[in-house]
């Protein structure tokens, strides 16, 4: 059980990464992005076809990198470009096309077969009090906590994050102020690019996924993003991880381990009687 | 005067509605140009024309001898056009100070923001959806000066505020035009505006109906201003 829980970590960060990158885009740029998973599938898809033509992985890690943030920043221009004035929820729809379009290109890209990734991280185990703890494990919730305080930090103390704060409220006086805000947006889409790739790149050695599998991580992280209230770094980040860890969990356990799919969606539907309850739900935009 | 503002056949759509038609008007630096009109004549309309956050679908509209109507907006702000909207277009969530360092971070900006509104500095540390309808006026001007703007947009500044709130924030104003800047301050009850203004435009239906010296119309109470000079004009609706 407990081993279940450590081992469900490694898939908990990659949802808690996923989930603040869900978050930041949809409390700066009021994009709730259906896409965020399969736009990190991208990434790392690109890394391990490089990685299969003989491309050393630094390149080929890097490479990926850029094509998710690349693509990520195209897609967030394009949605301010003509989808700009109307609501959220129409900017949101867009999205919906976005992770289509991406499904249909891994699809042709990439075929539907799961192939085998490296790890980033050595394999390498250690003992914690008679439970075995991998150090991929270890990186990979470093790496998730190093994600979110560093997001935390630049958003508060930065100028950039005060800008930022700004545009999520007022988007046309911060441009009226002499700030480009739409440059600003795409910078956003791009960095939550480049951060999904990362955390599909912890993830993809421990399960091998396809493209499609991956592109639907988006579940989870957005179950991980509501129950912040799509605007609490923090809560995301302990939400997602607790996701993977029940999932964890989970597959130990006879019987059940079949249904762990469905886990996500058992936790949005408490989650949304629970936030109906103390009539939050109207107040989270 | 090529050193101003410099507005000519100016027409702005919102969607298929031509709301300002044919509009001429100057906003010579170093004075408060005045633009009257009752509701809905299209004085906000106008100013978002100018700014750009309306495309101009006719006319120029130039800074010296700049053309700046084909330029986007947060870059029309870098030529010296600062844009003050209607409504407490405060930062709500952020400090004074940030709302500030949203412009400019620097010690100085914050200097002489706090040198010209006191009143900022013992509240810095507040955010500015708590401030007081005039405080957060003087924080929007104050903002807006950050850009060091030589034309500034002034969009309903009294609205809602006591009347010596007005007065507090007509006098900066007034300080702010001696010092060089160019200022078209909007105004929908004329008296305040008229007596700190140097030249006035009458908006109706779009279109500026009548231009004088701000001290011809505050003496001519019999002219056709006065029903907006009293506050008493009917609602106008635009053609379509
Ligand atoms: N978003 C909009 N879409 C369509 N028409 C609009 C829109 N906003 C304003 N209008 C119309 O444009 C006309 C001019 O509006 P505008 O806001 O420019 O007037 P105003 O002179 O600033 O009025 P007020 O003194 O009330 O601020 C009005 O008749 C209004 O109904
Ligand atoms: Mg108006």
């Amino acid at each position: 059980m407990l081993d279940g829980i450590i081992s469900g970590l490694v898939s908990g960060s990659t949802y808690a990464i996923l989930a603040v990158c869900v978050v930041v885009l949809y409390r700066l740029v009021g994009v709730l992005n259906f896409g965020q998973a399969a736009l990190g599938a991208l990434g790392a898809y690109v890394c391990y076809a490089l990685v299969g033509a003989e491309v050393s992985l630094a390149l080929a890690v890097f490479c990926g990198l850029a094509v998710a943030s690349v693509t990520a920043g195209f897609s967030g221009w394009v949605l301010a470009r003509w989808l700009g004035e109307p609501s959220a929820i129409a900017r949101s729809v867009g999205t919906v096309v976005l992770l289509i379009l991406l499904l249909t290109a891994g699809f042709r890209l990439f075929g539907d077969s799961p192939r085998a990734m490296p790890s980033l991280v050595p394999e390498a185990s250690f003992d914690l009090g008679g439970v075995r703890v991998s150090l991929s494990t270890v990186i990979a919730l470093l790496v998730t906590i190093a994600i979110a305080g560093v997001l935390s930090l630049l958003l508060r103390y930065t100028q950039l994050g005060i800008r930022l704060e700004a545009m999520s409220e007022r988007p046309l006086t911060v441009q009226l102020l002499g700030v480009n805000s739409r440059q600003l947006a795409v910078g956003v889409w791009a960095a939550t690019g480049l951060l999904s790739t990362l955390a599909m790149l912890l993830i993809a050695p421990t399960r091998n996924p396809t493209f499609e599998s991956m592109s639907f991580l988006v579940v989870p992280a957005l179950v991980a993003g509501l129950l912040g209230a799509f605007s609490n770094v923090w809560i995301a980040v302990a939400s997602g991880l607790a996701i993977g860890a029940v999932e964890g969990a989970g597959a130990r356990i006879e019987g059940l381990a079949d249904y762990r799919g469905a886990i996500p969606f058992a936790i949005i539907i408490v989650a949304l009687i629970w936030l109906r309850r103390r009539e939050v739900w109207d107040a989270a935009r | 005067m090529t050193s101003g503002l410099r507005v000519e056949g100016l027409t702005v759509k919102r969607g298929d509605l031509t709301i300002c038609r044919d509009v001429d008007l100057t906003v010579p630096k170093g004075e408060i140009t005045v633009l009257l009109g009752a509701n809905g004549a299209g004085k906000t309309t106008l100013l978002d024309g100018i700014a750009g956050v309306l495309p101009a679908a006719a006319g120029s509209i130039s800074i010296g001898a700049r053309r700046i109507d084909a330029i986007p907006v947060h870059r029309r702000a870098s030529l010296g056009l600062s844009y003050v909207e209607q409504g407490r277009s405060v930062f709500s969530r952020l400090t004074v100070v940030q709302n500030l360092a949203v412009v400019d971070r620097s010690q100085h900006t914050r200097d002489k923001a706090f040198e010209l509104f006191p009143r900022l500095a013992d509240k810095r540390n507040v955010r500015a959806g708590l401030l007081s309808g005039g405080e957060q006026q003087m924080l929007i001007i104050a903002r807006a000066l950050a850009t060091r703007p030589t034309m500034l947009l002034i969009d309903e500044l009294s609205l809602g505020l006591a009347p010596r709130a007005v007065r507090m924030l007509m006098d900066t104003l007034v300080k702010l035009a001696e010092s060089g800047m160019g200022i078209l301050l909007v105004e929908q009850f004329a008296e305040v505006a008229l007596r700190v203004g140097t030249t006035a435009y009458v908006m109706e239906r779009g279109q500026i109906v009548h231009t004088d010296a701000c001290s011809t119309i505050l003496q001519d109470h019999t002219s056709r201003i006065s029903p907006y000079y009293l506050g008493v004009a009917s609602r106008q609706q635009p053609e379509p």
